[in-house]
């Protein structure tokens, strides 16, 4: 466990603040207590609704060792579920597949609905016969757990104590409420995922800033200057940064993606990069969006899972930009790889004290910082509970 | 169970082929019946049925209907089945 008087210096304003400890980056305890009290406690990104388009698709997620199932039922809606049997621990499904209807378990074969009642239970009471009056089947539903679908990120709260989706992020929903609309996935090149060493928080940290632009991308430089990006930091709520100068990618006949309808005049050239807490990163623009989920595999591993989305379906956009479009943000994505593993790698070194935050620049890293301290310090006081 | 009804199972299975398991079990439930052995025709009808909703067929909700009126599962009222009780 990191010091609690050390993460007390992270509360501070950002001009004397010091960054999280190298603990909350190289030491498995904080990764456990990370995992509880900020993964799990809070709202954290698992995956897309388009991994399940349709009814009976099932997606497990392997979520810090929690192992989860994304369901599309019968109404279109998405449901989570913890993916264990009710009767034995069995795990209900190994790889992404389609059911036709119940979800049954591979060992004694007890059948769940896709909203995840009990359905059957064959030779439960001896050979055929599939009732047992200890074996009520309204008591034996699977585990639910909470979730919401927004920007087609499915969210969840695992430990089932956090606020309501729309109380917790509220602010974020109102600002982009413009974005509140239908988005049609890409397709298949507009999804991929990045494996990098380095813990899931310093991935967010990079994102949150714009003070690495003119560094780290270099191709920026040309239309879009620091100058030319302001900060979004909400304190307790989310951090990001926005840019004024965003340009829509052009083919060679000057096609261009479709717009989303109706979009106030801010985003002919807006664009906003915003971290939601804890590992959620979304990017909207006038013509795509895209979200990103962090996948925290270990204290050191870190996937990152990208999707891109558009106003109209993937078959009526131009398809070359659709690649282009892809490859571009790879680029940008790929050239912060070796500043989050690098940080990573700079964390093992033992007197860094958690940094020195620039006061005019670092404002939305220290937001986040100080997110995940409070997040931490609140799990420390409150009394123990099961997760 | 005969030989090649056996056989046919011991194949559906290792294919994992559930439409198919489903309706051997049926057949296998049939010939328990014509035998008397009720005890094997509840065993086989519930084979039958698991592989039936697991692979969406229609006839599940039959097979359903079957076991319950015997005491031997709890009716599924939303199951949509073929409506034609074809299986007795
Ligand atoms: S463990 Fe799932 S049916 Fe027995
Ligand atoms: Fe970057």
């Amino acid at each position: 466990m990191s010091d609690t008087h050390v993460l007390a210096k992270v509360l501070e304003p950002v001009s004397g603040a010091r960054g999280l400890p190298n603990e909350h980056y190289t030491d498995p305890d904080v990764f456990d207590e990370e995992r509880r009290h900020v993964l799990f406690a809070n709202w954290s990104g698992i995956g897309f609704g388009k991994n399940i388009p349709d009814t009976g698709d099932t997606w497990p997620v392997d979520f810090l060792g929690m192992p989860l199932l994304m369901v599309r039922d019968e109404d279109g809606s998405i449901n989570v579920f913890q993916n264990t049997c009710r009767h034995r621990g069995m795990i209900l499904v190994e790889q992404p597949k389609k059911v036709r209807g119940t979800i049954r378990c591979p060992y004694h074969c007890w059948c769940y609905s896709l909203k995840g009642d009990l359905r059957a239970t064959p030779h439960v009471g001896g050979p055929g016969h599939n009732t047992h009056e200890e074996i009520v089947h309204e008591d034996l539903g699977l585990f639910r757990i909470r979730s919401f679908v927004w920007q087609d990120v499915v969210f969840v709260n695992v430990d089932g104590n956090a606020p309501a989706f729309e109380e917790a992020n509220a602010h974020l929903l109102k600002r982009w409420k413009e974005f509140e609309r239908d988005l049609y996935h890409g397709g298949e090149k507009a999804s991929f995922k990045l494996e990098v060493d380095t813990n899931w928080k310093l991935a967010v940290e990079n994102y949150c800033e714009s003070y690495h632009l003119p560094w780290v991308h270099p191709g920026l430089n040309s239309y879009s200057r620091l100058e030319d990006h302001y900060h979004i930091q909400e304190p307790g709520l989310y951090s990001g940064q926005g840019t004024m100068v965003y340009r829509q990618l052009s083919g060679e006949a000057g096609e261009v993606f479709p717009d989303f309808d109706g979009l106030s005049e801010h985003w002919n050239t807006g664009a906003e990069y915003i971290a939601v807490y804890p590992n959620v990163l979304l990017g909207v623009h006038r013509d795509h969006t895209f979200a990103i989920v962090l996948e925290p595999v270990t204290l050191n591993k870190t996937v990152e899972h990208i999707e891109l989305y558009y106003a109209k379906p993937a078959d009526k956009l131009p398809e070359s930009l659709i690649e282009k479009n892809s490859e571009q943000w790879k680029e940008v994505f790929k050239e912060d790889i070796f500043v989050v593993e690098g940080m990573q790698k700079g964390r093992q070194g033992v007197m860094f004290d958690g940094g020195k935050f620039s006061p005019e620049m670092d404002g939305p890293t220290h937001c986040f910082h100080h997110w995940v301290a409070s997040r931490l310090m609140q799990g420390r006081n409150s009394a123990d509970k099961p997760v | 169970m005969n030989e090649v009804l056996h056989t046919k199972l011991l194949k559906a299975h290792e294919c994992d082929d559930t439409a198919t398991l489903a309706l051997l079990y049926a057949q296998a439930a049939d010939e328990s019946q014509g035998t008397g052995d009720t005890q094997a025709m509840f065993f086989f009808l519930t084979q039958a049925y698991i592989f039936a909703l697991d692979s969406g067929l229609p006839v599940a909700a039959d097979y359903n209907r079957r076991l319950a009126k015997h005491g031997r599962d709890v009716l599924q009222k939303d199951l949509t089945g073929s409506q034609l009780d074809t299986h007795r």
